[in-house]
């Protein structure tokens, strides 16, 4: 059971990780639009069959 | 070419599939507006985000956008336009940021494509205010993140002492499982809940006493009480509760911001304004901004175009279009010499005028900048989010004296715990949820019902109404919609519907606002061709169909003869094959459902009709509309009349709410209690209103008024209910028996079923009062719907 006394900060950082993950996400800009990109994943491609000159 | 056929060549007809309704109409010819100012290298830098030799990002304001069609179209733009390397679009914010290349196209030709397709640009508005609502939202989610994660691991580490039973104890675990609690808990008690101590210090310095206060009272002495529990009792403390309370507060306050996200009601006079204008000096024309036009300036003034300032006319004569700011649809003739103001709109050829006050000394924006518009409107009425929280804070510490001083006598031991424990249970904290979520719901279901509200303060005033004044034109009329009626001459049939169609087709042929309204108003009947269409300005039109001579116009032009003068000059007389067979007068129409809705109203409130326009119907509108002869019906009332009248029954102890329509309601609208502007296209709304009501919700009026009601009702029911918990934890704090169990099981119980009953009692009652509740149609995800501006070519 003394185990605990170092299992239980170790996780306890581990959890902090994750919090540090998500403040980076939040001052990145990851959560700046949570609207558009929910539209954007169901919009298809046009065809290729009218494209000319494409941007690289 | 059409909008349509643009899409088709470069392959992406498949925006019309995607969506029923998109914001493109395939019939709408490209309008071509000046973006002349567009190539202006201070116009660029304004809306740039970064360039340099070869490469320029901006950022444009598209307030067209309304679903996923246009999502999608603005996203393929680089098929449309080559040089543009890439676009995106952020959907709540209506902006699209295109980047380009300098070398194969410019901002202008990018700004006149987006127009052609129906996704004119507007200036940027408020481009600063919207990052920094986003640095506070950033702030907020940072802030929860930090109290989820400690509130989770400390209830993770608090659980073992729960779950002790009989003799056992945690043994050295106890300290470890202490001490990591406090450590998660600094965070929160810095970070997550400081804005709670930073404004109930701010209420209690300037004696306002709101329901923050006593929210950090409890909050504190949660955190104080646990405090002293761990560092000298060895006991485990309240931190679980602490913690959990902190992050129940703040998504409370999400919920609030996410509700009014869909509308950013923040914009100044120069949003409405283009960015420049063309300068007459010397010989030359240039491009100027706004700010830097002078009286005395000489301005060119297109087709279109918006009149920035004050000016006088100096051409022979202009067609001017005071819908802006009259909410008159139908454009006025002015002379050399007379005065146009600003926020006019030319229609017909270019004219030039000579600058007489400058912009922001313009009649309208002077009105705009009246000192009563900077300051935040005054609550006449004391809210009761601070009724209660005075209470509150009374209420605790006397009841926390009280048992102070009874404990003090039987057992001193106990004073400090239990003094504590009453501070920290008489916590309104399932309180502070009831607001955000009675009033965040109801506002939600008012925005998909198309009434949108400023802020949650909003409806609390709503409820406290008992007079409303109503502007006419434009408000109680649908200035877009103007009927054509005919007015057979003395001895002639009305027109038939083909001999409706030779009219409207020759109309269709000119641009001139009296012709464009009589093609809207014949828009049912089909346009021919016509041969040998002339237009003669000022006086009329002339064209043959089939073999017949029709002419549209004056009485003077169409029937070369003399008539007596028409009374009103909205009179346009029409003559086929030599005959003259009568004219076409044009009314306005009415709102639907107008009686119906006036009637309803009438029977809550006092009603007071004020109109700018002449009483030429007065005893229609007394009579049909508003048939009781109790309503006051006011004409010829300026902006200014109409504020001095809110203000006068004010001052007489009434509560206000003005509804009104244009620029010139403003005054009104910023005066009254509750200043509701009713608008027919979203995005031309005036800025000092505090509800938006689209056109089409005008019938829900009187729920609207009944909606705030219900939610001051719901509201109290859930003050009760909270105050239940508060009660109980009372009972057992007083004698001495709240043990941090008992508060781990009543705080998530409370504030969950607090929020949870305010959000559904709130949609039950809504929903039975006749507003709908279900999510929209894909088609108009969350936001608003933007009503198409019809083509010129029909509806």
């Amino acid at each position: 059971m003394s185990a605990l006394y170092l299992l239980i900060p170790v996780s306890l950082l581990a959890a902090a990780g994750f919090l540090g993950a998500f403040v980076w996400a939040v001052k990145n800009g990851q959560y700046d639009d949570a609207h558009t990109p929910a539209m954007r994943m169901l919009l298809d491609d046009p065809a290729l069959s009218k494209r000319e000159n494409e941007n690289p | 070419m059409l909008a349509y056929e643009i899409l088709r060549n470069a392959g992406l007809e498949d925006y019309y599939r995607l969506n029923a309704n998109p914001g493109v109409s395939l019939q709408s010819a490209a309008r071509r507006a000046s973006y002349a100012e567009y190539d202006d290298d201070r116009i660029l830098c304004q809306v740039c985000d970064f360039q340099n030799d070869r490469h320029v990002d901006v950022t444009l304001h598209v307030p067209q956008i309304h679903c996923t069609s246009c999502v999608w179209l603005l996203e393929n733009l680089h098929r449309l336009i080559p040089g543009i390397r890439h676009s995106q679009v952020d959907f709540f914010k209506k902006t699209v940021s295109i980047g380009f290349e300098r070398s194969r196209t410019t901002l202008r030709a990018i700004a006149e494509m987006l127009d052609s397709l129906g996704y004119a640009p507007s200036p940027r508005d408020a481009g600063e205010r919207a990052d920094a609502v986003l640095q506070a939202r950033k702030t907020l989610y940072l802030k929860i993140g930090v109290a989820g994660f400690c509130f989770g691991n400390v209830m993770l580490l608090s659980f073992p002492e729960y779950l002790l039973s009989g003799g056992e104890s945690l043994e050295g675990f106890g300290t470890l499982f202490a001490s990591l609690t406090l450590a998660l808990s600094l965070p929160v008690l810095f970070y997550s809940a400081s804005d709670y101590f930073a404004s109930a210090w701010r209420a209690v310095k300037t004696r306002a006493i709101n329901i923050e206060v006593p929210l950090a009272i409890g909050l504190f002495s949660l955190f104080a009480r646990s405090l002293f529990d761990i560092l000298v009792h060895h006991r485990l403390g309240f931190l679980d509760s602490f913690t959990g309370l902190v992050f129940f507060l703040l998504i409370g306050r999400l919920f609030k911001e996410k509700t009014f996200d869909a509308l950013n009601f923040e914009r100044t006079y120069e949003s409405y304004f283009p960015l420049s204008v063309t300068r007459r000096s010397g010989g030359e024309e240039r491009t100027v901004p706004l700010a830097e036009i002078r009286p005395g300036d000489r301005l060119r003034i297109r087709n279109q175009e918006l009149i920035p300032a004050d000016s006088v006319l100096k051409s022979v004569c202009a067609c001017i279009d005071y819908s802006f700011v009259t909410g008159e649809s139908l454009p006025q003739k002015i002379e050399r010499g007379e005065t146009v103001y600003a926020g006019g709109r030319q229609c017909g050829e270019a004219v030039e005028v000579e600058v007489v006050k400058s912009v922001s000394q313009s009649h309208l924006t002077r009105l705009w900048n009246d000192s009563s518009f900077k300051e935040t409107k005054r609550k006449r009425f004391t809210q009761v989010s601070n009724h209660v929280g005075r209470l509150f804070t009374w209420a605790t510490l006397a009841i926390g004296l009280a048992s102070g001083v009874f404990w003090s006598f039987s057992a001193p031991e106990r004073v400090v715990p239990v003094v504590t424990s009453v501070l920290l249970v008489a916590c309104p904290c399932a309180l502070a949820l009831a607001f955000p979520f009675t009033f965040g719901t109801a506002m939600r279901i008012l925005g998909k019902n198309g009434v949108y509200l400023k802020n949650m303060d909003v409806l609390e005033s709503l409820s406290w109404i008992d007079t409303v004044v109503l502007d006419k034109t434009g408000t109680l009329t649908i200035s877009d919609q103007d009927r054509a009626d005919f007015i057979p001459s003395p001895g002639h049939a009305p027109l038939s519907p083909s001999e409706e169609s030779w009219v409207r087709s020759v109309a269709a042929n000119s641009v001139h606002p009296l012709s464009v309204a009589l093609n809207r108003g014949l828009f049912r009947n089909p346009i021919l061709t016509v041969r040998d269409f002339q237009e003669f300005t000022g006086r009329g039109l002339q064209a043959k169909v089939g073999s017949r001579d029709i002419r549209i116009g004056s009485a003077a032009f169409v029937s070369n003869s003399t008539l007596p003068d028409e009374a009103e000059k909205s009179l346009v007389y029409v003559s086929i094959g030599g005959e003259l067979r009568g004219a076409f007068r044009f009314a306005r129409a009415l709102r639907p459902s107008l009686k119906k809705t006036i009637a309803a109203l009438f029977e809550t409130y006092r009603l007071i009709l004020l109109s700018g326009d002449d009483p030429r119907d007065a005893d229609v509108w007394a009579r049909d509309i508003f048939t009781e002869s109790a309503a006051v019906l006011r004409f010829r009332q300026s902006p200014k009349d109409k504020m001095d009248f809110v203000a006068d029954q004010m001052r007489s102890g009434r509560f206000v709410a003005m509804i009104g329509d244009g620029l010139n309601d403003a005054g009104a609208l910023r005066q009254s209690d509750v200043g509701i502007a009713i608008t027919d296209d979203i995005n031309a709304f005036s800025p000092s209103s505090d509800v938006i009501l689209a056109g089409r919700s005008f019938p829900m009026l009187p729920q609207v008024f009944a909606a705030a009601k219900i939610c001051m009702r719901v509201l109290s029911a859930t003050v009760a209910l909270s105050l239940a918990y508060n009660l109980i934890g009372l009972g057992f704090a007083v004698s001495g028996k709240l043990s941090p169990f008992v508060s781990a099981v009543l705080m998530p119980i409370s504030s969950i079923s607090v929020m949870a009953v305010s959000s559904f009692a709130t949609r039950w009652n809504l929903k039975r009062s006749g507003f709908g509740v279900a999510k929209e149609e894909k088609k108009n995800p969350d936001s608003i719907q933007i009503l198409n501006v019809a083509s010129q070519g029909g509806s």
